[in-house]
């Protein structure tokens, strides 16, 4: 039954999204272009998907920067340094992160992030505000909470006695996490990384309320782009005809993009369960 | 020496700051919903008609949540049950067992808008039903499913072998076994993956967009119950615009003068409700737990 | 047979200990040497996790450049005592040290002194061998990188020596860096566990039931390595096994259970003694096997 309906939506996915190629006789070779040109009213049409997915990684990328000291550092704080009282308050505080819907990121995103960077850094190029950072930054705070319970429970997962061979040593216990169980836990942390750039790319709502949506490759932090997601999202409800199935073949890519996330995550899965 | 010394100082500070930073910046969100929520919240909020001219209400959007809510669960939680115990005591290790886990990954990492498109064209279109609950109820169920079969596979299986044992040497059949000796053990882990499960419906809402609709509704007759017509806020036949995709739905369109406050108190009480099922699932956990091992 | 610390010929002489050498042990071959300082004290001791009581009142002291052995029945508190020494304990949560721990006549719980210091002169062994998951040659080079040795052409030949005294050079030298710690047999892993405490160039090195999860080969081999390993350290070692204590030991401390469930050392005296007459009953019963 779930592989009844896995096969069915991929398969599902994967036909609709090569309508473009075979129905409408686009060249494959033309989603790469960087001109997104679906208006049929306008003369020439040109389907390129680059600037979505383009756009996706980078607003992927930057939020995982900025996500993953946080989220690694809270995860060490948990496992390695909090005292019990600590350890209390933060874990159910990872759930109520959890918790929160991203619609309520994207408002937070869009009454707050916005405007604040807007009007404090207007001068570094952010116009309207809407801008690739943005939405990185909104995206962070939501893998955040993924990225922490993954690495929090690579981290538990290293042996005690590790800790105890190397405080016996007479390490400090940086040296320890450091050097023991950093390591030892690294494939845990990757997978746990690739856990939350699975959830960026694939988030849509929060992203689209902030990136500002100009199908431009980017180039600047504080310049508006857009992403797969959301142009999914703004554009489906009256896209017709070719445009609609330039749209199926944006959720393919993500399909595909998701795919091999999955891939990732059981190629380091695999490489830690032999270690 | 020194310089290790220094260095752990320096790590545990940093450590301490990062946690202190980010459970500050999770107090700040809460804080802010709240402060912003309490000069014009009110209880008739959650029941009043949405408005243009005044704040109005999120009954009917709130409403549609909890019947979504309902809706999804009815469909899901049998089949995600019985899933998650064949998957703990008849599955063996076979191919099929390793496709259903592969597939149950892959369905969990699949954007939601993907789902959301999926479901568009299949309960939506295909069917020629239109935007309706059930339509968004099924689309919900495609991810999940996966959630609640691994869940409660999980609860399952972290009941001892011995339990099992006794029942077995007792010359219970397996069935009986299941019934009468597991799954009274695995109900408290059971029930708090069901509710788990049920405050993602609550969030969920990119996989909605086409697919429970995003109309707004005004008023709702509840008098009319016949659960065909489109017109009934009984009927599973109609447009189902849920909390979520209200708040989403008012950045882009607008309601009227009092957006920013209703899209604020909204916001509100959508995590409070998330927050609600997040305890109430440990709690209703460990009341279970308690009774089971009671008896 | 006076022999000032150092190289002690008397070990060195020492024929390799058998099974049935309890009896044969000569005083004047247990390498014992009542002039030598004390390196290790412990006065009035107790340990409490938590409410509850461990172990009350040890005094004991370790000469230097000796070999003292904690016997007694399971949950007696000798690990407890062992943590003691390098402080360990405080990795434990509601673990509360009262007393004074003295190395070389300092207190290592004053307030000035860093767990990290004591534990750099304090080696440990634990009971279940624990290498890192990392290669032979970085188990042994962690704790002098840790330390801040770089050079490479030192670490190799800190690495070399620590694997020779281990006695675990010969098996290894071939893949030192290709071989994860991991992949060694259980004896193996736990003279590579000694080789890494041995590598960090300790003073005294505790040994909790070093031999526990190993084979009488294997077992035989740590012996005769502690035999070897008195001439530069301070040894402590916990065992379970009366004739390995009997064997390897100069001293031996005999712990058992009080009344109230707290842990209490009985007796204190040349191994010898303890195993062939005993100042307590309570002694003499456990080591005739009579109890526990
Ligand atoms: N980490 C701990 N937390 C709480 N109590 C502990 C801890 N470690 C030991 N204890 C308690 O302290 C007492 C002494 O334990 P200890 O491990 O020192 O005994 P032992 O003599 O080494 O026993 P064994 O021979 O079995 O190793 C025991 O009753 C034990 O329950
Ligand atoms: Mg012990």
């Amino acid at each position: 039954m779930v592989i009844a309906a896995v096969v069915l939506l991929l398969g599902f996915i994967v036909w609709r999204g090569v309508q473009l190629f075979v129905v409408s006789g686009v060249p494959v070779t033309q989603i790469l272009s960087p001109t997104w040109q679906p208006d049929p009213l306008s003369e020439g049409t040109t389907y390129g998907l680059l600037p979505f997915i383009a756009g996706t990684l980078a607003v992927m990328a930057v939020a995982a920067i900025v996500s993953t000291p946080l989220s690694v550092g809270l995860a060490l704080f948990m496992a390695e340094v909090a005292p019990t009282w600590a350890r209390r308050i933060a874990q159910p505080a990872m759930e109520v992160f959890v918790g929160i819907p991203s619609v309520v990121y994207g408002w937070l995103g869009l009454t707050i992030l916005v405007p604040f960077l807007r009007v404090h850094f207007g001068w570094l190029g952010f116009t309207t505000g809407f801008s690739w950072l943005a939405g990185s930054l909104v995206l962070a705070l939501m893998i955040l909470p993924t990225i922490t319970s993954i690495s929090y429970d690579a981290f538990v997962a290293v042996p005690a006695d590790m800790r105890s061979a190397s405080l016996a040593l007479g390490t400090t216990r940086w040296q320890a996490i450091r050097h023991v169980v950093l390591p030892t836990a690294a494939a845990g942390v990757a997978t746990a990384i690739v856990f939350g750039l699975t959830r960026a790319a694939g988030e849509a709502l929060a992203v689209q309320m902030v990136i500002g949506n100009s199908p431009i490759i980017p180039t600047s932090l504080a310049r508006p782009v857009t992403t797969l997601t959301s142009q999914i999202t703004l554009d489906m409800s009256d896209a017709t005809g070719t445009w609609n199935e330039a749209l199926w073949t944006m959720g393919l890519v993500l399909l595909l993009i998701s795919l091999a996330f999955v891939l990732l995550i059981r190629w380091l899965g695999r490489g830690r369960s032999r270690a | 020496m020194r310089r290790s010394l220094a260095a752990d100082r320096l790590a545990t500070a940093v450590l301490w700051a990062v946690a202190v930073f980010v459970i500050l910046v999770l107090v700040a969100i809460i804080a802010y919903f709240v402060i912003e929520s309490i000069p014009t919240f009110s209880l008739a909020f959650l029941v009043a008609d949405p408005s243009l001219t005044d704040i109005g209400g999120i009954g009917p959007v709130l409403w549609n949540s909890a019947y979504m809510l309902v809706l999804t669960m009815l469909l899901t939680v049998p089949l995600g049950v019985l899933g998650g115990i064949y998957m703990a005591e008849y599955a063996g290790e076979g191919w099929l067992t390793n496709a259903i886990r592969f597939s149950q990954e892959l369905i969990s990492s699949v954007p939601s808008i993907v789902v959301g498109l999926f479901g568009f064209a299949l309960f939506v279109a295909a069917t020629g039903w239109g935007f309706t609950a059930l339509g968004g109820a099924l689309t919900l169920m495609v991810f999940n499913l996966p959630l609640l079969l691994r869940l409660s596979e999980q609860a399952i299986r972290t009941v001892p072998a011995d339990e099992r044992a006794a029942s077995l040497a007792l010359g219970a059949t397996k069935w009986q076994t299941i019934r009468h000796a597991v799954l009274p053990v695995a109900i408290p882990g059971v029930v708090t993956g069901i509710v788990l499960t049920a405050g993602r419906v609550f969030g969920e809402a990119a996989a909605l967009l086409f697919t429970a609709g995003l109309s707004t509704p005004t008023r709702y007759d509840f008098s009319n119950l016949n659960p065909l017509d489109p017109q009934s806020p009984w009927s599973p036949f109609r447009n189902a615009t849920t909390l979520s995709v209200f708040i989403w739905k008012s950045n882009s369109e607008g309601l009227g003068n009092y957006v920013h406050e209703v899209a604020n108190m909204s916001s509100m009480v959508l995590i409070v409700m998330v927050l609600a099922f997040n305890l109430g699932s440990r709690w209703l956990g460990g009341a279970l737990q308690r009774r089971v091992s009671g008896l | 047979m006076n022999t000032p610390q150092g190289a002690s010929p008397v070990t060195a002489t020492r024929p390799t200990p058998t099974p049935l050498a309890i009896a044969s042990l000569q005083p004047e071959l247990t390498g014992l040497n009542p002039d030598a300082p004390v390196k290790l004290r412990a006065q009035d001791v107790s340990v409490r996790y938590g409410d509850r009581m461990a172990v009350r009142d040890v005094t004991l002291d370790v000469r230097e450049h000796s070999v003292m052995a904690f016997i007694g029945p399971s949950g007696c508190g000798k690990s407890t005592v062992l943590r003691c020494f390098d402080r360990m304990n405080d990795l434990i949560p509601g673990a509360a040290v009262e007393g004074r721990i003295e190395l070389d006549g300092e207190d290592v719980y004053a307030p000035s002194v860093l767990p990290v210091e004591v534990r750099r002169k304090v080696g440990l062994v634990f009971q279940r061998p624990n290498p890192f998951p990392m290669s032979i040659y970085e188990n042994v080079a962690f704790g002098p990188r840790r330390h801040g040795e770089q050079d490479k052409a030192r670490l190799d030949d800190v690495v070399e020596r620590a694997l020779r005294q281990a006695a675990l050079w010969d098996e290894v030298k071939d893949d030192l860096r290709k071989k994860s710690g991991l992949s060694l047999s259980g004896g193996q892993q736990q003279r590579l566990c000694i080789a890494r405490t041995l590598a960090t160039d300790p003073e005294v090195i505790l040994m909790d039931e070093p031999c526990s999860a190993l084979d009488p080969i294997a077992t035989l081999k740590i012996e005769e390595l502690i035999a070897q390993l008195k001439a530069d350290y301070t040894i402590v070692i916990v065992t379970h096994n009366m004739q390995q204590a009997a064997r390897v030991s100069d001293r031996t401390a005999f712990f058992t259970l009080g009344e109230d469930r707290a842990g209490y050392l009985v007796e204190l005296d040349e191994t010898l003694r303890i195993f062939t007459n005993p100042a307590n009953q309570l002694t003499e019963d456990y080591v005739s096997g009579r109890f526990g």
